[in-house]
C-alpha cells in the first residue's frame, strides 16, 4: 500500500455552542471527531491494515490538541494574518 | 481578503494514519465560524433564502474510476478533476484560473455523479436532498454520515443521480469535515482542454 489513511478535521470554538457535535466527554472544539476516529479504524480493517491500539478518540484528541497548541503558541498571542479566500 | 486575530485560532487539523500504525497531525489556520455549520443542510430550495456563501461548482468533464469510500492521501483523480477545472490542488499556494469555480464533481463511467474533490455532495429531490450511495465511488464523508443519521440528507438509489438530470444553476448541498455544510449551485461549462 503506498498510501496513509487521512482525516481532515477542524478545530474552531464556536463548536463548543453546537451540541449535535458533542462527543463522549461533552462539548468538543472538533467538527465530528468521534465519527473521524471511527472511519479511521473501519477503514484500516477495509484496508487489511492491521488495527494499532493507539487509534482512540482520546489520543487522536490528545494528538490534535499538541498541534493546534503548538500552531497557537508559534504565533505568540501576536496578530496573525490569515487568509480568507 | 484578510483580517486579523489575536485569540485562539480555528485551525483545519490533517490526521494521517500510517500503514505502519503511526499517526501524526498537521494544522494549518481558518477562518472561524459565525455560525452553526450544519444549518445550510436546512435550506429548502423552494422556499429558503439561501444562506451565503453560495459556491459555484462545475461538472467535470470526463468521468473518474475507481473512486473509494475510503480517504486518503492519494489525492491524485481528485487533484485531476480540479486541473480540468482550473483549480490547484488542495493546499496549493498558486491560484486557480480567473474563471474557475470553487469546487469540481466528479462521475463516474456510468455516468453517475460521485462527490466533488474536497466534499460529498446532494441534490435536492422531490422535496429533500439526495445523496450518492458509496457504490457509486464516493468518499465515506463524516458529515454525510451525520446528515444521514439525522436525516437531512437521504442515499440515492444506484444510478439515480445520474448526468442527464442534473441541470444547470440548481442547488447542490457540499459537506466535509472541515466546513461542515455549504450551499453551492451548478455551472454548466465547456472545458478547452477537451476540445
Amino acid at each position: 500500500m503506498s498510501y496513509a489513511l487521512l482525516a481532515s478535521t477542524r478545530y474552531d470554538p464556536f463548536l463548543l455552542s453546537c451540541a449535535w457535535n458533542n462527543d463522549a466527554d461533552g462539548p468538543s472544539p472538533y467538527l465530528l471527531l468521534h465519527y473521524q476516529v471511527d472511519r479511521l479504524i473501519a477503514s484500516a480493517a477495509l484496508n487489511g491494515q492491521a488495527l494499532h491500539d493507539g487509534l482512540t478518540l482520546s489520543n487522536v484528541k490528545a494528538l490534535c490538541n499538541k498541534v493546534v497548541r503548538e500552531h497557537n503558541d508559534s504565533f505568540g498571542g501576536r496578530a496573525l494574518k490569515v487568509s480568507t479566500q | 481578503m484578510y483580517y486579523t486575530h489575536s485569540l485562539i485560532l480555528s485551525q483545519q487539523v490533517r490526521v494521517v494514519f500510517n500503514p505502519s500504525g503511526e499517526f501524526s497531525a498537521t494544522a494549518t489556520p481558518v477562518k472561524e465560524f459565525t455560525r452553526d455549520p450544519s444549518l445550510p443542510s436546512l435550506f429548502n430550495p423552494a422556499t429558503d433564502f439561501p444562506p451565503e456563501p453560495v459556491l459555484t461548482i462545475y461538472i467535470d468533464t470526463q468521468p473518474t474510476s475507481d473512486t473509494i469510500s475510503l480517504k486518503t492521501t492519494d489525492r491524485r483523480a481528485y487533484d485531476d478533476a480540479r486541473m480540468r477545472a482550473g483549480l490547484q490542488p488542495v493546499g496549493s499556494s498558486d491560484p486557480p484560473a480567473s474563471d474557475a469555480p470553487d469546487d469540481v464533481i466528479l462521475y463516474n463511467p456510468r455516468d453517475v455523479v460521485t462527490e466533488s474533490s474536497v466534499c460529498n455532495i446532494a441534490f435536492y429531490r422531490n422535496g429533500r436532498w439526495i445523496t450518492p450511495p458509496l457504490a457509486a465511488g464516493c468518499i465515506s464523508g463524516v458529515i454525510r454520515r451525520w446528515l444521514l443519521e439525522q436525516h437531512r440528507i437521504f442515499e440515492a438509489v444506484e444510478d439515480e443521480l445520474t448526468l442527464n438530470n442534473i441541470k444547470d444553476g440548481e442547488w447542490v448541498l457540499v459537506s466535509n469535515g472541515v466546513i461542515g455544510c455549504q450551499l453551492g449551485r451548478i455551472k454548466f461549462h465547456t472545458s478547452s482542454k477537451t476540445e
